[in-house]
């Protein structure tokens, strides 16, 4: 019986309505495009840059933080690294959140363990939900709450909440399948056929609504089949859609519920559908005995054993194809076709990776290539080769780092000395002028309680006012008595300069508090210039100091992680490997039981035609 | 005994609603009712006609030794071995991501020292949906940034993301920033327009986010 069907889940978070941090919006950029490992990292880096500052506050990052500490937790969930997502959503449920928050964040550590297929963690976490839960997730929510009580076997309370949510939007299919499958369960055998039934009539047109659709009536059709209840079965079986992934199933039971009720010519019908499409289908293989089969019961036997010698030299081709396969996959072929780059361009790889030359052995994978365990374990070997081509790439960068950073050095190093001479100089300079625009600035000030005109003298005024004293000096060194006309004139100049000194004292005064703020302004200037080349010259330092270190450490640890990879991919890849021999082996297998069956119903079809000849011409 | 191994053997081949049918064989083939897979009968091996003894023999005997030499070079896989080898690459992912983040910051400091650095964004102004083809930007009058966009990058700005469109170095001072796009509307028409924007650099890093809709560009730095 098939298992629970998980809806179809959202990849990336969505963006805010009004994104106000660009660092959050790059890295929703690389997540809408299924780049999980540059989302992260980019993520990582703005959170924890977020987390460090004194006043986060502040940051841009701030009205999003609870969006981003959610989104790192999706991103690496969908990168896979359900560990680390755990961690994430565990932390934002410690931290002081609100009740929905909260909630959201215990939801989603609930759905990372189911999708673990870890069910009773599940329920553990789901049962912490108390109180409010965001509309946006309620339907999700409890349509998660039923999967893990149906992996937890508690069909009842499952089925309680799946008859709730048959209305809700986006899940149209998948609760009533669900529904379906845990009343069976349950052992309400019915109803959940009633459910099942209405599964496989719904009228969505989306490609995840017609599958369950499809799959419903399969299920059930299959379930009618066993019973022996055909013609009902076989109603089922004719809703399932001709082009879907469950159609080849369905015409081969289609078929048998007429081949079993005698109706070989109806059970031609569907067969003969099936008998044209691609040869490596089982259900395809087992119509090209089923036809002839048909054929037979017909009593058209030269046309069985026509198409039992077909069928036979395509079960030998196939047969032989299988063993190429087996043997490419050997020789390493198809882990080299798996990372082919071209493939990674399509969201269809894996059929078109069917068309490859040399990679024979995926025709027969397709069923093996939607198996969980082989997808994770591709998805792992893909992001591996990843983190391969990545750390190769980054060590490079680390060459050209080291090969940038010797070119500055060596073109700094000879330069710096002499900046740093003439540096010096300028600096003891510029320090002198400082001290004198202090100087002048405090004596202004000073000036200002008591007032000294002597200060603000010209320099002719000083010159002339030394040239009186000079001249004085001159007389009493003499000796003489000064004649009363001279003394009169020095007195008069001396009168002079004073007045101007003292009646042009408040205009002075004025002048030099404006040249000081000019002087303040140039001064301004000089400190600015002086600030931009202290930091370009640190920044000339650090443009080539202090880095070996730390390349050399990074060096170790890309080197590290490229031996750890190469090693996990090889277990990888031979897991891969062994995955898919053994798959094709079990597939060889089962054709060469056709083969043997074929030769003998190819014999038995000979013979019986040759007999009805014989009889047809002793007749005549 | 031989027949009856065979007759097994095709039932587990089938699809899981067989394992019932191959009984329903067995019942048919000993009592005559019950639930019969048709195609069983018509290759039932007891039914030689006119084989000889010897080759059916031969041919189970073959079948036999296939089907061992199967089980012998099949190496079965195990959930744990799978979980094993999961947890060891969820780990080196994690050791990688550190990496990056060094590495990250290394380049920053080295390529893009907080003192020069401007990056430019490019997003969609909400609700746009005309068809983006290309950008282009220009920073002093050279261009320093050109962009054509594929379908997956038009959906991630169509939802919301943010791209980074350019991480370079500028002096301290003012820059004249032109941007260019090129694409289609809605209904087909060419869309071309091009906006000047003067950009202030200080000390810090300078970011400008250029939001783009059909008939205006609009820039914010911070």
């Amino acid at each position: 019986m098939a298992a629970t069907v998980p809806a179809p889940t959202a990849t990336a978070a969505p963006a805010p309505k009004s994104l106000k941090d660009a660092y959050f919006g790059e890295a929703l950029y690389y997540a809408l495009q299924g780049q999980w490992f540059d989302a992260i990292a980019r993520l990582d880096a703005e959170l924890a840059q977020h987390h460090a500052l004194d006043e986060p506050q502040l940051d841009t990052l701030y009205y999003h933080i609870n969006q981003a500490e959610f989104a790192v937790g999706d991103f690496e969930l969908a990168y896979r690294m359900h560990h680390r997502a755990g961690r994430a959503i565990v932390r934002v449920i410690e931290g002081n959140v609100e009740e929905p928050v909260r909630n959201e964040a215990v939801f989603r550590l609930a759905r990372i363990y189911f999708q673990k297929d870890q069910p009773v963690q599940a329920l553990y976490a789901v049962e912490r939900i108390r109180g409010a839960v965001p509309p946006q997730i309620r339907d999700d929510l409890a349509f998660l709450r039923a999967q893990i009580l149906m992996a937890n076997g508690r069909f009842v309370e499952a089925a309680h909440i799946l008859r709730e949510l048959q209305a809700a939007r986006g899940l149209e299919g998948f609760s009533t399948y669900n529904l379906g499958i845990a009343l069976l369960k349950d052992g309400k055998e019915q109803e959940g056929r009633n459910f099942l039934d209405r599964a496989g009539q719904i009228g969505e047109s989306s490609a995840a609504a017609l599958a369950i659709r499809d799959k419903s009536n399969l299920v059930l059709g299959s379930k009618l089949l066993e019973e022996r209840d055909f013609e009902r079965a076989k109603q089922l079986l004719d809703r399932v859609r001709l082009s879907g992934p469950f159609s080849n199933r369905a015409l081969l039971e289609s078929g048998w519920a007429d081949a079993f009720q005698g109706r070989f010519e109806r059970a031609l019908l569907p067969w003969s559908i099936l008998v044209d499409r691609e040869v490596t289908d089982a259900a395809v293989q087992e119509a090209m005995l089923a036809v002839p089969y048909a054929y037979g019961k017909l009593n058209v036997h030269s046309k069985a054993a026509l198409m039992y010698g077909s069928a036979l030299e395509k079960f030998i081709t196939e047969i032989d194809k299988l063993g190429d396969s087996i043997k490419s996959i050997r020789e390493g072929h198809f882990l080299r076709a798996l990372v082919r780059e071209e493939l990674k361009q399509d969201a269809n790889w894996v059929v078109r990776l069917r068309n490859l030359p040399q990679t024979p052995e995926t025709y027969y994978l397709l069923d093996l290539m939607a198996a969980h365990d082989f997808q994770e374990s591709l998805k792992n070997y893909l992001e591996l080769e990843e983190l391969r081509t990545k750390l190769a790439a980054w060590e490079s960068d680390l060459d050209a780092f080291e090969e940038l950073i010797g070119q500055r050095r060596a073109y700094y190093q000879p330069l710096l000395p002499a900046i740093d001479r003439e540096f010096r100089r300028l600096d003891s300079q510029m320090r002198l002028r400082l001290e004198q625009r202090d100087r002048i600035e405090q004596r202004l000030e000073a000036m200002l309680v008591a007032p000294r005109p002597d200060y603000l003298a010209t320099g002719a005024e000083r010159i002339a006012a030394e040239g009186i004293a000079r001249l004085e000096g001159k007389l009493a060194a003499a000796g003489a008595a000064v004649p009363g006309a001279i003394e009169a004139r020095i007195r008069r100049l001396r009168g002079l300069l004073h007045w101007n000194i003292y009646t042009q004292y408040d205009r002075r005064l004025t002048e030099a508090h404006k040249n000081l703020h000019d002087l303040n302004q140039a001064m301004d200037l000089l400190k600015r210039r002086y600030t931009a080349f202290v930091r370009t010259r640190q920044a000339a330092t650090q443009s080539c100091e202090g880095y070996d270190d730390g390349i050399r450490r990074k060096r170790i640890l890309i080197r590290g992680a490229r031996e750890t990879i190469t090693e996990l991919m090889a277990r990888q890849g031979h897991m891969l490997e062994t995955m898919a021999v053994n798959e094709l082996s079990r597939r060889r297998e089962h054709l060469e039981e056709f083969q043997i069956k074929a030769r003998f119903a190819l014999a038995d079809s000979y013979d019986r035609a040759t007999r009805a000849q014989t009889q047809e011409r002793v007749g005549r | 005994m031989e027949d009856e191994t065979l007759e097994t053997k095709w039932g587990a081949g089938q699809m899981k609603m067989v394992d019932k049918h191959a009984k329903g064989e067995l019942m048919e083939a000993k009592g005559g009712r019950g639930f019969v897979h048709p195609i069983s009968l018509i290759l039932h091996p007891s039914k030689t006609y006119g084989m000889s003894r010897a080759l059916v023999d031969f041919i189970i005997v073959m079948s036999v030794l296939l089907l061992l030499s199967f089980l012998a070079e099949a190496q079965e896989i195990s959930k744990e071995q799978i979980k094993g080898l999961d947890e060891q690459v969820q780990e080196i992912k994690s050791d990688v991501l550190g990496i990056a983040a060094e590495l990250s910051q290394l380049e920053e400091k080295l390529l893009y020292p907080s003192n020069t650095q401007v990056a430019v964004f490019v997003a969609l102004a909400a609700g746009e949906t005309f068809r983006l083809d290309s950008v282009e930007v220009q920073l002093g009058g050279k261009p320093v940034a050109h962009h054509l966009y594929t379908f997956k990058e038009l959906e991630a700005l169509q939802k919301g993301g943010v791209q980074r469109l350019y991480t370079g170095n500028i002096r301290t001072g003012e820059h004249d920033l032109q941007v260019s796009y090129a694409g289609k509307s809605q209904g087909g028409a060419d869309l071309r327009r091009t906006e000047n924007f003067k950009v202030h650099k200080d000390i810090g890093p300078r970011i400008v986010e250029i939001s783009l809709a059909a008939h205006t560009i609009t820039f914010k730095d911070r």
